[in-house]
């Protein structure tokens, strides 16, 4: 019984842990080329969040068109994130502090605006019954939806590290990710590589927010555990390395769901975020991290 | 009238706050986001003693104060390596640590449901109990806490500190032991905010975790910009600016559930405003001009 009930366990965490695996890719595709550390991600995941749930429920529209539309508003959101709020503090010369509290700030205006839109009942968007129902095998139970959760995650890391090695803006962006003054003078357009990166992390966003909000629901309070979950799988894996923060994202819900079995769930954030002290304290070049020095500015 | 001396008190308290974060933030370059948590301890200390062990606010607060000292002081003792996004990453983990542990202890803490009916202090037979008492405590709190914060700040132990925060290495290399100035700074600043913890238990009477959360300790950060880092009295400007605008909200027909959100969009569209054109906040820092040695 205890052996099966493990493997259902270790089966919700690879779920969860492929969610996660996304967040931290996310995180990982703006963190690392503009070195902002985008607290507002917290919104633009929420708002990705509401945007599907009114696309769907308020405006009934069909589900995949309103999942695109969800993130491709998301992609917008980030893009005008990075326009109106970091792009005129860089080019007044401000610091990384500047750049984060200014990006509290526009966290707080967002989070407030959700409040007055949508109040703060829980919200859920109606699927096909199809993707809920489980799948026994044994006396375990997955749903398609849990396959699909696993599938596109890993097709977007693929997509990503493709991305990132194979293309022209991907190379521009690891660039950026050295070195943005040298980026600047062999003629990469270090601005519209931000750009591409916002977008890029805001989508991977958006796409994580849509398993939440399927599966789950909606809470104007989930935004901020989504960005803690995001930054400890990235700094755990290594800033930087994609494939990094995707296998950290996986261990942190294989870790958490895992923990379910000794220690009461309450327990599983702060859980999370000893690990992240722990590996910020004592490796925090993370897995894959080896370039860690050059963030240390 | 009531209503009027219990702004004043709120004032007064969150100026210690406001004031105790400018030490790190504002003068050392220390971006902190575990504020709210340091607070959360002071509350927390006096609730429980207060209502658990019937100890006098005056003997729980010491409590509190070494409790929220000594948790600083390992947590930067701990993360004196870290430089600039990595700290304020790290605090942030503790942020979250201390609300999960006031959330979930529940034999310790009350867990949701928060701790009720804490007394107000007392001493010498002589009980803060109308607001006006408690507002001349606040105040009274607040003016020792300027004091302690404007001898730190603006003395030649302040001038060490700000070199750390223009440029580390510099001050390292005058041969300033800057890990415990980091040190001692912290654990000033968390004492302080602990003390603004305990003053505002005392004034609302009742408190829980929700209160503690990364959401004030931003506030309090937008405290300390948008009144001006590296002021001292900035900070209680600050503050009082911050705190009497949105309450103003109030005499205007405006239900609650839409006021709270309108009054946070004002905090936080003031914080990008002011570091967009404005950084050096309302009353900016004043370098006085140092002996030439």
């Amino acid at each position: 019984m205890a052996y099966w009930l493990f493997l259902q366990l270790l089966i919700n965490g690879i779920v969860v842990g492929s969610i996660y695996a996304l967040l931290g890719i996310s995180f990982t595709a703006i963190f690392a080329p503009t070195k902002i550390f985008h607290f507002m991600h917290a919104s633009v995941y929420l708002y990705a969040g509401y945007f599907l749930y009114q696309f769907a429920m308020g405006w009934g529209w069909p589900l995949p068109v309103s999942i695109l539309g969800a993130v491709l508003s998301a992609g917008l959101m980030g893009v005008l994130a990075e326009r109106v709020i970091y792009s005129p503090l860089r080019k007044m010369g401000a610091g990384m502090m500047e750049m984060l509290l200014s990006s509290f700030g526009g966290y707080i205006v967002l989070q407030n605006v959700i409040l007055l839109i949508w109040k703060s009942d829980p919200r859920t968007v109606k699927i096909p019954e199809v993707l809920h129902s489980g799948i026994p095998i044994g006396l375990l139970t997955f749903t398609p939806l849990d396959i699909i959760a696993v599938i596109t995650s890993g097709v977007a890391l693929a997509g990503v590290v493709i991305f990132m090695r194979h293309t022209k803006v991907g190379k521009a962006m690891r660039a950026v990710e050295n070195d943005p003054t040298g980026a600047t003078i062999t003629g990469i357009p270090t601005e519209r590589v931000r750009l591409v990166s916002f977008f890029l992390g805001s989508i991977l966003v958006a796409v994580a927010v849509t398993f939440q909000v399927l599966d789950k629901g909606l809470e104007p309070t989930i935004g901020v555990n989504a960005v803690l979950v995001a930054t400890v799988a990235m700094i755990v894996g290594g800033v930087g390395s994609y494939g990094g923060a995707a296998l950290a994202g996986l261990m942190l819900g294989v870790a958490e769901n895992l923990g379910i079995w000794q220690i009461p769930s309450e327990w599983k954030s702060t859980i999370t975020f000893s690990v992240l002290v722990f590996f910020i304290l004592l490796r925090p070049r993370g897995f894959f991290g080896h370039r860690m020095t050059r963030y240390q500015e | 009238m009531n209503y009027l001396i219990y702004v004043i008190s709120l004032i007064a308290i969150y100026g210690i706050l406001t004031a105790s974060l400018n030490l790190s933030v504002g003068y050392t370059g220390i971006l902190s986001v575990a504020q709210a948590a340091f607070m959360g301890i002071g509350a927390y200390a006096v609730g429980i003693l207060l209502t658990e062990w019937g100890l006098n606010f005056f003997y729980a607060l010491p409590v509190g104060m070494a409790i929220a000292g000594l948790t600083a002081g390992g947590l930067a003792w701990a993360t004196l390596r870290l430089k600039g996004e990595y700290y304020v990453i790290a605090s942030f983990g503790f942020q979250v640590i201390i609300y999960s542990i006031l959330l979930n202890w529940i034999s310790l803490t009350g867990g949701p449901f928060g701790i009720r009916q804490i007394p107000r202090p007392e001493a010498f037979g002589f009980t803060f109990l109308g607001p006006t008492r408690y507002a001349i405590l606040t105040l009274a709190f607040l003016a020792i806490s300027l004091w302690i914060a404007w001898r730190v700040g603006e003395s030649p132990y302040g001038k060490v500190l700000r070199a750390i925060r223009e440029d580390e290495a510099a001050a390292a290399s005058i041969g300033k032991n800057v890990s415990r100035y980091k040190i001692v700074i912290f654990t000033v600043s968390a004492m302080l905010a602990s003390v603004g913890g305990a003053l505002y238990a005392g004034l609302i009477t009742y408190i829980d975790p929700f209160t503690f959360t990364i959401h004030e300790s931003i506030f309090i950060l937008a405290l300390v910009i948008i009144g001006g880092s590296g002021n001292v009295y900035g900070s209680v400007v600050g503050a009082a600016v911050l705190i009497s605008i949105p309450e103003m909200l109030r005499f205007f027909d405006v239900p609650t559930t839409v006021a709270s959100p309108i009054r946070e969009i004002l905090y936080g569209a003031l914080m990008i405003i002011f570091l967009r054109f404005r950084p050096k906040g309302l009353l900016p820092e004043r370098i006085t001009r140092g002996v030439v040695r």
